[in-house]
């Protein structure tokens, strides 16, 4: 029997940033999973990043995460979105070679020390005394391994649906895991049915770019990953084009065909994500919706297009798409899918994403109900970290709301759990102007040092950045007369002042940003513009800053009157039926966590906390 | 949890015809079997909920019949266990029931504490709870209409609406942020701007209302004023309806001030009888003199009382007393005077004939009450006035700020005013709060 000390099923976003992160910390790792030609998949979009998931992102690599890293590497466009709404906000999104990104991950894991890659489907996990102790694959082989990480996305019991067209399979052809489900179940967990899509994938060649929108990159000053320099190299663009009232009729006429509307799909599909059947039904007043055309990677003509996910049969795929705008002689080279699959209720997970019942089980990524690439990294690395510091006796680690993203989307599964594939957005996060992108480091690298993911050369890096930080931050205590700023308050009509200001406060007026004090006044030349951005927003936000502060500490003093995993919340008078019910399954930790389970009242929270005044 | 059992006696301190003992908790019902044996023979823990049964409740010493009433948890005040004694009234009695109650395993209720027993089984939601108080110590009709209006949840409906626009706005704003490449027909900057004025218009009324609106809830307090002997406390009997001072034609016969009240238009009127102000020698009419001009300082409105058309110095050193406060100029004896045309005046009444009593009165209400009050919602609790001034601040900060607010910085200020309000709809109260609140429950219920 071959023995390791974690094993891992799966290998895609969450299976990676797990096994990056137990091998890392010296654990004996197996990663396995049907293929290894789908390790790090980017199955639906050619792309990562996009407002939230750029936080976690940037948050991944903070922490000593791979994805940064490996989505610089696979990088064909780089983009900040909203940079019109405020620096909070922003986030990068980038177009992402799907090939190379796949490769860039394997060769990464390949020359990872203590962790081994390979080929085969896990049918069962065996478990004693309530404890993880090892899996058995599908050709009958044992394997005794003191932590599992079960990361299987959407593998499980997986069926693509084109129209009237249902085969048992996983996500681009590869097969699906039929066995571990009932396992689970034996386990003990409740699976639900969630369900997804894809779009078609097109020949680039036979699209008219012509009566499209053209949408490059932006310059480059950004990239993922903290230890890379801005991005340099060539970007490919992407196109906008749009849907016509042909292909809105088209639909119509035959939603009879349409997987979504004729009963054949029952699995619950994410709102934010709909497929152009949904959109056309639900939005009926739109006249056209967006698609854009992404690249698939640097050496394919094939290309995605975006925003057009359906689960129509094949030959009306083929008819809809050539009515969007300059596609009509468009050849698709695969058709869209809807994929259902099996996931658990992450409401049975404590907040290190381990099983309640079983000690050494985790679970990371959409078999948790989450969505997206980045979600599952995130998960994958913290459940990761959390199964090596079981390992090592070690208390867990677990990030709050107000430390990063990550925090957020764990409180949110574990808590709230989710009823549709659950997706980050910056309104999720309650503290978003103190979690932004351009701090990600100064929030989470220590915190990565301390358990060992972050290398000496990250460290160095964060501390040379830090210092440079801390630099222009003095920088703007630095005083100038009314007539060094003259031309820079004329041009921006600014009223006259005698004396002196220091650059913050100049910078503290609205019309007046960072680019304009390097311009006029010649000062901070030359250094990183993200440095500059945590500056600047450091300076602009100071107020919202301040109060998001106040009410961290507020939280923080909920989120440290914890409450005992034996409490017996049936016998608490006072407590509704509802709640009793809810903390009894959920057990949340602390006081913080228990109000924001749905179905708790503030009458019930108040309730508790005499309960814990009672027994303190 | 188990809570322990609290008693109380939930009738007004004094005699009356009916005095109710309330205990609540897990004892209650074995407390009850101790104490009360009902007349059918039943015992108290056989009883059947909500029905009343007649019997004898026995302790040491004491022996009466009394009315016995159990209330199962959770359908009871507190949503515990409840027993209710109704018995005879009298001070003595009730304490001595309360005393063999505590001895049974009760112990005294906090102030505040069946309230908040309730509050806490979900029975009630904040604003109900405080319009409970309310309501309890209402002394007024109008009050009690503010009370129910809370009590019945109108307050926390018309502020859940306001969070609902809110709400609408803020998930404008979250969209844009969240979903910035999708093609989606965004309320611009000018929308909002609109619509939060609409918001901030609502909240400023409801604020507004607030003084009025506390006036209604304790009341408010009129100070008669004037030089000595010219007729307040005629004037204080006559509003009064009866007589409460002493009258007499020796100046200075009121040394401390009097304080009496009438009800106008449902409205509690406290009225203070001043000791006439003058220079005075005597020390405790001076020291009278002190009290009235601190009375006048504190109250909301006075009534300022002369005999003659025809201002004395002290009489206008009383007048710069006044400065800044709301008073009403009156003259007084009008039936002695002959009804001469009070010039300078705002109204002439007489005690004696009761002339214009009621003038006076409708002015003390236009005066003090004004139109805020028309039946309208009103708000008369500290802590829902503080949240709605700190959400109309914040909205206001917005409507100014508006066009150099990234979306970002729109977002988080429309959140902290849509959860500022949710402070008084309960949606989002945190513990302070909720404490804040229960130290100020009095006994009762």
């Amino acid at each position: 029997m071959k023995e390791y000390e974690v094993i891992i099923i799966g290998a895609g976003h969450a299976g990676c940033e797990a096994a990056f992160a137990c091998a890392r910390k010296g654990h004996k790792t197996l990663l396995t999973s049907v293929s290894l030609d789908n390790i790090a998949l980017l199955a639906c979009n050619p792309s990562i990043g996009g407002t939230a998931k750029g936080h976690l992102v940037r948050e991944i690599d903070a922490l000593g995460g791979e994805m940064g890293l490996a989505a610089d590497e696979a990088c064909l466009q780089l983009r900040m979105l909203n940079k019109g709404k405020g620096a909070a906000v922003q986030s990068l999104r980038s177009q992402t070679d799907k090939y190379l990104y796949h490769s860039v991950m394997k060769r990464r894991l390949e020359s990872t020390e203590n962790l081994d890659l390979a080929t085969m489907e896990i049918v069962g996990i065996s478990v004693k005394d309530n404890k993880v102790c090892g899996v058995i694959n599908n050709y009958g082989e044992r394997y005794i391994a003191s932590a599992v990480i079960v990361a299987c996305g959407v593998y499980l019991k997986s069926e693509i649906i084109t129209g009237e067209y249902r085969k048992s399979s996983g996500p681009s052809g590869f097969s699906s895991a039929d066995s571990l489900s009932q396992n689970l179940i034996d386990l003990g967990l409740n699976l639900r049915r969630f369900k997804t899509g894809t779009p078609a994938r097109a020949d680039g060649r036979t699209l008219d770019y012509e009566k499209m929108e053209r949408q490059n990159g932006d310059s480059d000053i950004y990239s993922f990953s903290f230890l890379n320099p801005p991005l340099n190299k060539e970007q490919m663009p992407c196109y906008l084009t749009y849907t016509t009232e042909q292909t809105h009729n088209l639909i119509r006429a035959n939603l009879d065909r349409a997987p979504m509307y004729s009963g054949g799909i029952k699995g619950k599909g994410p709102r934010y994500c709909p497929c152009i059947e949904d959109k056309v039904v639900r939005f009926a007043d739109k006249t056209r919706h967006q698609v854009f055309i992404e690249p698939e990677g640097a050496n394919t003509a094939e290309v995605y297009l975006s925003g057009a996910s359906t689960s129509l049969p094949v030959d009306l795929q083929q008819q809809m798409y050539s009515t969007i705008i300059g596609m009509s002689n468009v050849k698709l080279t695969r058709y869209a899918y809807a994929i259902e699959y099996d996931c658990i209720d992450s409401l049975m997970l404590d907040s290190t994403l381990c099983l309640k019942t079983i000690k050494g089980l985790y679970f990371a990524g959409q078999i948790n109900g989450s969505s997206g690439y980045e979600e599952a990294a995130a998960q994958g690395l913290i459940s990761g970290i959390n199964a090596a510091l079981y390992l090592e006796q070690k208390p867990p680690f677990i990030l709050s709301r107000y430390d990063a993203y990550i925090g957020v989307l764990i409180d949110d599964l574990v808590t709230k759990g989710t009823q549709e594939p659950y997706r980050m957005m910056t309104s999720r996060a309650e503290y978003r102007i103190i979690l932004r992108q351009d701090n990600a480091d100064l929030r989470l690298t220590e915190k990565g040092r301390a358990i060992g993911l972050v290398d000496d050369f990250r460290w160095k890096k964060f501390n040379e950045r830090k210092a440079a930080t801390d630099n222009i931050m003095q920088g703007l205590e630095e005083k100038f007369t009314a007539k060094q700023t003259e031309k820079l308050f004329k041009d921006k009509n600014q009223p006259k002042f005698c004396g002196s200001l220091k650059l913050k406060e100049l910078l503290q007026r609205p019309e007046i940003s960072m680019d304009d004090l390097i311009k006029y006044l010649n000062v901070f030349r030359g250094e990183e513009k993200l440095l500059l951005d945590y500056a600047e927003n450091e300076i602009k936000y100071q107020g919202y800053l301040k109060k998001e502060k106040q009410l961290i500490n507020k939280m923080s003093k909920l989120e440290n009157k914890s409450l005992p995993l034996n409490i017996d919340y049936f016998s608490i008078k006072g407590l509704r039926i509802e709640a009793r019910q809810k903390l009894d399954s959920i057990r949340p930790l602390s006081i913080s966590q228990a109000s924001r389970i749905s179905g708790v009242s503030p009458a019930d929270i108040a309730v508790l906390m005499l309960h814990l005044k009672k027994y303190d | 949890m188990r809570n322990d059992t609290i008693c109380a006696i939930a009738t007004p301190i004094g005699t009356g015809g009916v005095g109710v003992i309330r205990i609540s908790g897990n004892d209650s019902l074995i407390i009850a079997s101790k104490l009360f044996r009902a007349n059918s023979g039943k015992p108290a823990n056989d009883f059947a909920p909500s029905k009343m049964y007649y019997g004898r409740l026995t302790a040491e010493g004491f022996a009466d019949n009394c009315l016995c009433v159990y209330f199962k948890e959770p359908n009871s005040f507190t949503g515990e266990d409840v027993i209710e004694f109704h018995c005879h009234g009298g001070v003595v009695l009730l304490n001595s029931i309360i005393k063999a109650v505590i001895d049974s395993g009760a112990r005294l209720a906090e102030c505040g504490e069946f309230t908040k027993r309730a509050f806490i089984s979900g029975k009630l939601d904040l604003a109900e709870c405080e319009g409970l108080i309310d309501l309890i110590n209402a002394q007024s009709e109008a009050a009690l209409t503010a009370a129910s209006d809370l009590a019945d949840g109108k307050l926390s409906r018309r502020i859940q609406k306001l969070q609902e626009v809110l709400k609408e706005l803020l998930s404008y704003a979250e969209v844009s942020i969240d979903y910035s490449e999708e093609d989606i027909d965004l309320a611009d900057k000018k929308h909002f701007a609109e619509v939060l004025i609409g918001i901030n218009e609502s909240l400023k009324t409801l604020a507004k209302g607030y003084s009025s609106g506390k006036h209604i809830k304790e009341g408010v307090t009129v100070a008669l004023c004037g030089k000595p002997n010219v007729g307040k406390s005629s004037l204080f009997n006559a509003l009064l309806g009866y007589d409460r001072a002493i009258v007499t034609d020796i100046a200075g016969t009121t040394r401390d001030a009097l304080e009496g009240s009438y009800i106008y238009k449902g409205v509690l009127f406290n009225i203070f009888d001043t000791a006439g102000i003058r220079n005075s020698s005597e020390i405790i009419e001076g020291k009278g003199i002190e009290i009235s001009k601190k009375y006048i300082r504190q109250s909301d409105g006075a009534v300022f009382l002369a005999e003659d058309i025809k201002l004395s110095q002290e009489d206008t050193e009383i007048l710069n007393l006044l400065k800044g406060k709301k008073h009403i100029k009156v003259l007084s004896k009008s039936d002695i005077n002959n009804n001469k045309a009070a010039e300078g005046f705002d109204l002439s009444v007489s005690a004696l004939s009761g002339k214009n009593i009621e003038r006076l009165k409708s002015m003390l209400y236009q005066m003090l009450i004004g139109k805020a009050y028309a039946g309208g919602l009103i708000l008369t609790n500290y802590r829902h006035y503080d949240a709605v001034k700190r959400a109309a601040a914040i909205i206001q900060n917005i409507i100014e700020k508006i066009d150099i607010m990234y979306m970002d910085m729109l977002a988080h200020n429309l959140r902290e005013a849509w959860e500022t309000l949710g402070e008084i709809t309960g949606e989002n109260s945190i513990e302070s709060v909720i404490d804040n609140i229960f130290s100020r429950f009095c006994l009762g219920k």
